[in-house]
């Protein structure tokens, strides 16, 4: 019968989570220079046009250089662009370095640089980082160690969007495989501190330092990456010595990841924010007063010390904070706000079209942390006689249905950016052209106006970008089509035998990692 | 009047069982089951707290005269939601396993009794549901059909049915070749009567052991879905829900996990057990 197959069945997982979880000590004799890493997923691609995702930009960045790098203070560096100039708003003129060489040995050249940057905008290459170059207009090689960028408009964002982006690789390499560059069978080739010399999808890479790199020596020999994908396992592994570190720690999970003996877990600020999305297009939604009494019944404070241990904050702006200290340095601005408080949360519901409250699907992962915050503000809600009907859907079929823009009408949106330019998050959020399915405007709030001061944005420097920026963000906690909720830190944690710095802007992770004295 | 030879051994089975104490493994588990089926009913009303309510300053504490169970990370109460977690922990397996016990004892007895091309397609049918990796098909199909609980209850209903077919249809083969159905037969009953009036009492304690052992695996399978997510929405006092929830807090209370963990275990073993007794005793009576 079904009960004894079933019930085997859930007890030889039980077994294999708890002898994954008691797995002993393997490489406790592990010569210090190889790391043992451990992420939540096994990257996917080695190539950003087709991994454009944390797993496999982290083994990305170890591997790839990038044209332009964001050094420590959020400051856009040199990389393998020795230096550039912008001889006006429109156009870019960089010049590469001498000596960087792809680990075969070839020569990085001007035309590899170009094609590097160019290849995003073929549709043939489909490239998931083609939203971070739509600026770009023309890319030419204009001498032996030259490359001048022409953009549609004034961009202020395309120096940070292209450290993101701007991998370099072979153009050889990267025109015969259009589609599959990165991939296990045809993997990648850089000029990057490490080398592949291993990508599985279901084993994880293995990495070597590059020999011919032009930078600074790094302290790690080989790097072995894999995923463990359950956040207890991984934090089981790290603990008996299995693996060395990983940087793939919830935030709501700091406080079992700092208890850890024999673990340094490190926090930084993580370019990140958490938000409720309120659908503006259709429903009891629509209302303002609805908007904004959803707003006030939010306890945003009890959220953030849930979703962060201590390890972030309230989101007052609708920006990440590294974004606003980028922008504003220590001074945000004011701008209307809808605090915590339930008396002016009904009230603003009575001066709605729906007095009596309402019942709200609000689909989520069911594989994701966000199920907690979603439970909490489900009880906020309920205060005001606002039901949310919470619906648990695996993760593909969630993700599809949120960038569809269907049938989602509340959900938290939970993301990390990978630039301290505001111009990288508003366009997303509240223009027209990110309002349609795969766009990233859920809420669907935008107008003509919106949009021109937007487009305007990149025409201010300074001061005025920073005014300009404000407008935008004053509309948006004006009209509440995002409830900003909560951000916070990333941590990366590392056992005793290594040391490591890590900071908000750091994209390779694993050059920042060194076996500890006396390991 | 005639009487049918089924008819005389249910009434001496009758009168045998109630001459018959109910030994301390059928009294300890059936008074298990009945205490949980109070719980369903009027956990609710029982329980100290209301199971949904938060205190996110308080967050996970160890059990004390306060919460005897101690709290989850939003601050609930675990016992008052174990006691609420109750009804859904029983109602949905006892919808399966009736379900599952109409299903297949109606076409169990359909091809045990007229054989023939009716029992040929039934069975390769069954054949190829049962060749399925039941729980693996479970997650697959709740997955497709976009989660929550109708579609698992459902999926699992039908997935469960099969297995329970087959066990129906040789009894009942071995029931229609007997006299007092041959007898049956000869008087003229009618079809649907002879398999339900006549047929069906006799291995009626198979039927409810069956039904029992159904229920046993849906509560755990269903625990199993609601512990990878995608049976019950979250927020629901549901035992699998809470194991799932809770996993993350055995440094900060592990009753919060421990306790659902244990009432699940403590249904299904007792279910078992009753669902042995019964059967013995309905076998032998």
């Amino acid at each position: 019968m079904t009960s004894a197959t079933a019930l085997a069945r859930l007890a030889t997982g039980v077994l294999l989570v708890l002898a994954a979880g008691c797995a002993g000590a393997p490489g406790s004799g592990a010569a210090p220079d190889t790391l043992r890493w451990a992420m939540g997923n096994a990257p996917n691609s080695l190539d950003i046009a087709h991994g454009f995702n944390d797993a496999s930009t982290t083994v990305q960045f170890a591997v790839l250089d990038t044209m332009v790098a964001i050094g420590p203070d959020g400051r856009v560096v040199p990389r393998i662009a020795a230096s550039w100039t912008h001889p006006d708003p429109r156009t870019y003129v960089f010049t590469l370095r001498e000596g960087p060489r792809f680990s075969d040995g070839t020569p990085v050249t001007a035309e590899d640089a170009a094609y590097s940057l160019t290849r995003h905008l073929d549709p043939a290459v489909t490239s998931q980082a083609a939203s971070y170059v739509t600026q770009v207009k023309k890319v030419e090689v204009t001498g032996p160690r030259t490359v001048r960028v022409t953009l549609r408009k004034p961009s202020p964002t395309f120096l940070a969007t292209a450290a993101l982006a701007w991998q370099i690789v072979p153009k050889k390499l990267a025109a015969a495989h259009p589609k599959d560059l990165g991939s296990p069978e045809v993997g990648t080739l850089g000029s990057g501190p490490f080398k592949v010399t291993k990508f599985s999808l279901a084993s994880g890479v293995t990495l070597e330092r590059n020999e011919l790199y032009w930078g600074p020596r790094p302290a790690l020999r080989r790097i072995e990456v894999k995923a463990i994908s359950d956040p207890e396992t991984l934090r089981l592994a790290v603990s008996s010595g299995e693996v060395d570190g990983t940087n793939d720690i919830q935030a709501s999970e700091t406080r079992k990841w700092s208890a850890l003996r024999g673990v340094t877990t490190a926090f930084y600020p993580a370019n990140h924010i958490a938000y409720l999305s309120l659908g503006v297009r259709e429903g009891p939604l629509k209302d303002v007063h609805v908007r904004r009494a959803i707003a006030h019944a939010l306890d945003r404070g009890a959220l953030a010390t849930l979703m962060t241990g201590g390890h972030g904050g309230i989101a007052d702006l609708m920006l990440p904070k590294p974004q606003i200290t980028a922008l504003y340095g220590d001074k945000p601005p004011r701008l209307p706000a809808h605090p915590y408080d339930v008396t002016a949360a009904k009230a603003e519901l009575a001066r709605s079209a729906h007095p009596q409250g309402f019942t709200l699907a609000a689909p989520y992962d069911s594989g994701s942390d966000d199920v907690k915050a979603l439970q909490a503000i489900a009880a906020d809600l309920a205060a005001i006689g606002v039901r949310l009907d919470l619906q648990p859907l695996p993760t593909e079929q969630y993700r599809q249905r949120m960038f569809s823009h269907q049938d989602t009408p509340l959900q938290l949106v939970d993301l990390v950016y990978g630039t301290p330019d505001p111009g990288e998050v508003l366009p997303d959020l509240v223009s027209r052209a990110s309002a349609g399915p795969q766009g990233f405007n859920f809420s669907g709030y935008g107008s003509p106006e919106m949009d021109a001061r937007l487009d305007d944005l990149g025409t201010h420097e300074g001061a005025d970008r920073a005014a300009a920026v404000t407008e935008v963000l004053a509309e948006i906690a004006d009209q509440v089509p995002y409830v900003p909720l909560y951000t916070k830190e990333a941590a990366v944690a590392l056992r005793d035998r290594y040391t490591g710095r890590f900071g908000t802007w750091t994209a390779d992770v694993f050059s920042g990692i060194r076996p500890a004295a006396g390991a | 009047m005639s009487v049918m030879p089924g008819a005389v051994r249910l009434g001496g089975r009758a009168r045998r069982l109630r001459r018959t104490r109910p030994g301390p493994v059928t009294l300890l588990s059936g008074g298990i089951l009945a205490l949980m089926a109070a719980a369903a009913l009027f956990g609710t009303w029982v329980a100290p707290y209301d199971p949904a309510a938060q205190d996110l300053a308080l967050g996970a504490t160890t059990p004390g005269w306060a919460h005897w169970a101690g709290t989850d990370e939003l601050g609930r109460d675990v016992l008052s939601r174990c006691l609420a977690g109750a009804r859904s922990a029983l109602l949905w397996p006892l919808v399966v396993a009736l379900g599952t016990c109409a299903m297949s004892t109606s076409l169990g007895l359909l091809a045990g009794y007229r054989r023939g091309w009716i029992d040929a397609v039934m069975m390769r049918v069954v054949d190829l549901l049962i060749a399925m990796p039941g729980l693996l098909m479970l997650i697959v199909l709740v997955g497709v059909l976009g989660g929550g609980i109708g579609w698992a209850v459902l999926a699992m209903a039908v997935l469960f049915t099969p297995g329970d077919i087959r066990v129906v249809r040789s009894l009942t083969m071995a029931q229609r070749e007997l006299a007092y159905a041959e007898a049956a037969r000869t008087l003229g009953l009618g079809r649907a009567r002879i398999m339900f009036r006549h047929l069906l009492p006799n291995i009626a304690p198979t039927v409810v052991a069956g039904a029992l052992l159904s229920f046993v695996a849906a509560l755990v399978a269903l625990s199993g879905l609601s512990f990878l997510g995608i049976g019950l929405p979250a927020g629901t006092p549901d035992w699998g829900l809470m194991i799932e929830e809770n996993r993350g807090l055995l440094d900060l209370n592990p009753w919060a996990a421990v306790v659902p963990a244990a009432l699940v275990t403590i249904a299904a073993t007792a279910a078992t057990l009753l669902g042995d007794q019964l059967f013995e005793r309905l076998s032998d009576a």
